[in-house]
């Protein structure tokens, strides 16, 4: 078929149904090009300028870029959103594996159930999971802080306390992953050859080396695409820190979507600087996306 | 092998059902206590708990019991404002359509934003050109909008007989290269100290702390395990606009040079970092605030001795918790050297401006004509009534008809007087200065930063914002 | 052996014990949601602490049903509207081209692949602002078609197609060719058809994004209230109401119900397929 391409040249039924595929393409190609290359290339465009909405554009060259790169809130931002990809990949990827590890061999209608009812969180949206666990995490009347006293020790101010925020963003987040990622483990899980555990069992290897050497193993290429998801989520994470600390405190959980969204908010400032925030956001994720493919891809012919 | 997964089940069962019992026996002891608790907040006893839901829901009903009213014909006038609760909405509804009914040409529809929503809504708005006619701005935004050109001057369309009667000191604050960019329909001091009149009497204090160290002090002594010393606005935000007139009463200046043209981080400023720092070693304020800087719901459920919030707190109270507001007063915000005849609070509120881009100026200026009708200063003048005389009149003639509205034994008013009187209107320099300052509040309160690290960050910070707004020589008010 | 049999059934029990006991700490937040949209505003952060209403009361419900300024209900029902026009156009728009890219030769189709791709990599806040205006300067603002054809085309969507009807065998063309099908005949009676898990799976996932966005319809409507969608007006309660938690939370009970109740009903799909997006 490629060869046929490579001679350009065509049967008349061919052109016809070339006609009809490009006809099939053409909602898809339209809506993109409208709805996300046409804004792209008026993003890149207007990054040099300084503009409002009421006052006519003005060229500054790379002033914006300038600007936005020398903000100190934007790069806490910035070093946020990596501060919490190192905490939440990671700590998702352990948790919902460990899950799934655990539910593995138990009863299938047992499973199935634990495998809807962890799924239903997974539906809610960041907004309304915002607003739960403000209440759960109130300092005064909140459920966690009346647990604490309870205990017998001090109430914990989630919004104050640097390690404490991070922490109410963190379980919103890992509460909302949870079921998904769980069943993507157990499928990977259910997925290993079983012989491999068998040959091992001859072999006299104990639950631990089995692990090791053949679950860790077989599960790598899930891990890695959790990783991919997980850390492109996290790198724009917006909702569930606006509605828990708003960057709070000293904005150690700002994260570059929450600037930026507060930059379009902010009445008197410039929208050339928070496009321009924008645009260097995606260069960053796209740069860490690409870097992981190609790992991927390295591997992937390294096996094949 | 089977026996023994299904007997793993049921023990896992049994284990779970123990789980639960055992977590849920203790919970079951105190619900007499419970119920006390919940008489003492004052807001649930059980004789108007019926009454008390009747009530919201009927108020949730009349927030717009005029929509899709049937209104003689006339172009529409777009006003947007925010929801700033019940007694704003109900009231600007009833003369939005008080108006509409007289059939002047217009119909004008206002809408009442949620505050959460109301930054995007309005500059996704500006951005389409699709902005209200006339719209809710505070006083502060207004230099930041007239740079931005988004306003137009209000005495081209307004006549100049309704303009000349607002307040002078008022005027001053919507007045900018000579043109008045703003109707303004209420002023409040927008930082008043509320205590408890009991708690203090109990523990043998006649009056209110007039410095800093004494405020301090009395939070130490009064608190109690359930109860929180002084509520304080927070950093993020809250610092950075509230504290305007601390700074300026007891610092001597804001935190730039009369030219804008340098920071200015003096002395003055280790005082008051130094004030913020005592607030929280000594524990006179919890870790974290309990509500919103705007919120005086913990002072109504008793959850503070003092709270310290703008004076429209007063009116939430008296409305919201009649039966803590006899045992709630208010003062001047205590200073630096018990001084309470100088500034302690700016001066804030809300102003209607009419959008640059506007499709019926004559309109919107047709309503506020009428809104601010000399023969009828109960049109606005009720709002005030409302609010329980908690916020200033903009307009003199209003002003007088409030007053003598007003019932004689109302001590606070007099208070929110007085803290108007010294009063000085919002910084208008940008909100990334103000920002500063509230960061190097935060990084002193929570030893984060020594205070001359704190400072020093700060004036970098504002010689940043110095050079990225061009800000030299273009303070609008010197 | 009888030394392995106790071990075995201690792990068992373990296991059994701590994953029910996550599952019921999963659902916890949502029924301490539905318990505190039966309270009083008191109840919801008293202390000391209680977690089941004082009484069960309905007054929270029909506070926010009855709201006029925020019609909860109305926008129930027109962001389902907008979420299930969205699953059957963006079901068809990307299966069409994943069609063309996985099964046709076209010419330039290389070209036109990775410029549909591309698009994966470009955040949504990115071109938040640019697309504002380019919806303006189409004039959709504030119509019913600013909330629906903007997310409809995807490259993600595009690709998870495309990877289903890749493995699909060739065979399946052939057959169709010799009963004298077209192409998008072949597309329309034999492709479609044979992907219902993908579409489920896709389609759900769509709901989801729709029922569940903020930051596009809180900027694109503004003056229009009957199309007012379900998140934006959540978040205004949240202020308008301040310290009406009960009601704060008896609206988002109700707006969890449909994504709720569609994962309830098509969940075996649902879970098989995030097994296809994650094993292929």
């Amino acid at each position: 078929m490629a060869k046929k391409t490579e001679n350009y040249k065509y049967t008349s039924v061919q052109r016809k149904e070339m006609i009809v595929g490009y006809l099939m393409l053409l909602p898809a190609v339209v809506l993109i090009t409208i709805f996300v290359i046409i804004p792209f290339i008026m993003a890149v465009q207007k990054s040099f300028y300084e503009w409002n909405f009421y006052k006519d554009d003005v060229w500054v060259g790379i002033q914006n870029f300038r600007r936005i790169l020398r903000n100190k809130s934007f790069q806490r931002a910035v070093v946020n959103a990596f501060k919490f990809v190192l905490i939440l990949v990671p700590t998702q990827i352990i948790i919902q594996f460990s899950f799934a590890h655990t539910l593995r061999d138990l009863n299938t209608k047992f499973t199935n159930m634990v495998k809807m009812l962890i799924y239903i969180p997974g539906t809610i949206a960041g907004i309304i999971a915002g607003i739960i666990f403000m209440f759960i995490f109130e300092f005064k009347g909140g459920l966690i802080n009346q647990l604490v006293v309870a205990m017998g020790l001090e109430r914990i101010a989630f919004k104050t306390n640097r390690f404490w925020a991070i922490f109410s963003i963190a379980v919103p987040t890992i509460w909302l992953g949870l079921g998904g990622g769980t069943i993507l483990n157990f499928a990977g899980l259910i997925n290993i050859p079983t012989e491999f555990y068998e040959a091992a069992s001859i072999d006299g290897a104990s639950g631990f080396h089995k692990l090791i050497y053949i679950t860790i193993p077989q599960m790598r290429n899930i891990f890695v695409l959790q990783c991919i998801g997980m850390t492109t989520g996290t790198l724009q994470m917006f909702e569930i820190p606006m509605m828990m600390t708003g960057g709070a405190p000293r904005e150690s959980t700002l994260t570059p979507m929450l600037y930026i969204y507060n930059g379009f908010r902010n009445a008197g400032g410039n929208m050339g600087d928070t496009i321009s925030g924008a645009l260097l956001m995606m260069i960053i994720i796209a740069i860490i996306n690409s870097f992981v493919f190609t790992i991927i891809k390295s591997e992937k012919s390294i096996e094949g | 092998m089977k026996k023994v997964k299904v007997l793993a089940l049921l023990l896992a069962l049994a284990l779970i059902l123990g789980i639960f019992v055992s977590g849920c026996t203790p919970n079951t002891e105190d619900p007499g206590k419970d119920n006390g608790d919940v008489t003492q907040n004052g807001d649930e006893t059980p004789d108007d708990e019926n009454g008390d839901e009747g009530t919201d829901e009927e108020s949730d009903v009349t927030q717009s019991k005029y929509y899709g009213y049937e209104y003689p014909e006339g172009e529409t006038i777009m006003l947007w404002s925010q929801n700033f609760g019940e007694v704003w909405v109900n009231h600007f509804s009833e003369q939005v359509h008080q108006y509409n009914l007289e059939g002047r040409g217009y119909t004008v529809v206002e809408e009442f934003v949620a505050g959460a929503a109301w930054d995007e809504r309005m500059n996704a708005a500006r951005a389409s050109q699709t902005a209200p006619d006339a719209y809710i701005q505070s006083y502060n935004h207004i230099p930041a909008g007239i740079r931005n050109g988004y306003y137009v001057p209000v005495d081209d369309h307004l006549p100049a007989e309704v303009l000349d009667r607002m307040v002078e000191k008022i005027r001053e604050m919507v007045t900018f290269d000579g043109k008045t960019y703003a109707i303004p329909i209420l002023a409040e001091p927008s930082q008043v100290l509320f205590y408890r009149k009991d708690i203090l009497e109990a523990a043998g204090y006649t009056e209110p702390p007039k410095t800093w160290d004494e405020l301090i002090e009395m939070a130490v002594e009064l608190k109690t395990d359930e109860m929180y010393g002084i509520g304080v606005p927070y950093w993020g935000g809250e610092i950075g606009w509230s504290t305007w007139g601390m700074q300026y009463g007891n610092v001597g200046h804001g935190p730039l040079t009369d030219d804008w043209d340098e920071p200015w981080i003096d002395d003055g400023y280790r005082e008051f970092l130094e004030f913020w720092k005592k607030l929280y070693e000594s524990g006179a304020v919890p870790e974290q605030p309990l509500s919103a800087y705007v919120d005086i719901k913990p002072m109504g459920q008793g959850d503070y001795v003092f709270q310290i919030c703008g004076s429209w707190g007063a009116a939430f109270l008296i409305n919201d918790y009649p039966d803590m507001w006899p045992n709630v007063g208010m003062a001047v915000m205590p200073t630096n050297d018990g001084n309470q005849d100088k500034t302690t609070a700016t001066i804030g509120g809300w102003v209607y401006v009419l959008d640059a881009k506007a499709q019926n100026t004559e309109g919107v200026a047709d309503y506020f004509t009428w809104l601010l009708d000399e023969a009828h200063p109960e049109r606005l003048g009720e709002y005030y009534i409302g609010e329980q005389f908690s916020k200033a009149a903009t307009f003199t003639n209003v002003a007088q008809w409030v007053e003598s509205q007003a019932p004689d034994d109302t001590d606070y008013v007099a208070v929110i007087n007085r803290i108007a009187s010294y009063g000085q209107p919002e910084a208008a320099y940008p909100w990334e200065v103000s920002m500063a300052i509230d960061r190097m509040v935060e990084n002193v309160a929570m030893g984060y930063e020594t205070i001359d690290k704190a400072m020093e960050m700060a004036r970098e910070e504002i010689a940043q914002a110095i050079e990225d707004f061009e800000l030299p020589g273009t303070n609008p008010r010197k | 052996m009888r030394h392995k049999n106790i071990l075995y059934l201690i792990r068992r029990t373990l296991a059994y014990t701590i994953s029910t006991l996550i599952s019921l700490t999963c659902l916890f937040p949502l029924v301490w949601m539905i318990f505190a949209s039966f309270k009083k505003k008191a109840e919801v952060l008293a202390t000391p602490l209680r977690i089941l209403p004082e009484e069960w009361q309905m007054g929270n419900f029909r506070v926010v049903i009855q709201n006029p300024q925020r019609p909860l209900l109305d926008a129930m029902f027109m962001t389902f509207l907008v979420a299930a026009s969205a699953v059957v156009l963006s079901l068809l728009i990307n299966m069409m081209a994943a069609y063309v890219f996985a099964r046709m030769e076209i010419y330039g189709k290389k070209l036109i692949w990775s410029y549909c791709i591309t698009t994966m990599y470009v955040p949504g806040i990115t071109i938040l602002i640019t697309s504002f205006l380019v919806v303006h300067k189409l004039q959709m603002l504030n119509t019913f078609w600013v909330l629906l054809i903007p997310g409809l085309a995807g490259g993600y969507a595009i690709f998870f197609f495309r990877q289903f009807f890749l493995n699909l065998p060739n065979s399946l063309e052939d057959a169709a060719r010799i009963d004298g099908c077209g192409r998008f005949g072949i597309f329309w009676r034999i492709f479609i058809p044979m992907s219902t898990t993908p579409m489920v799976v896709q389609g759900a996932g769509v709901f989801l994004g729709y029922w569940n966005s903020f930051l596009w319809p809180s900027i694109t409507i503004t003056n229009n209230k009957t199309l007012y969608q379900i998140m934006p007006v959540i978040r205004s309660m949240q202020t308008d109401y301040g310290a009406e938690y009960g009601r704060i939370m008896a609206a988002t009970c109700l707006a969890v119900i449909p994504p709720i109740l569609l994962f309830v009903i098509f969940q075996k799909y649902i879970v098989k397929g995030v097994y296809l997006s994650g094993l292929k």
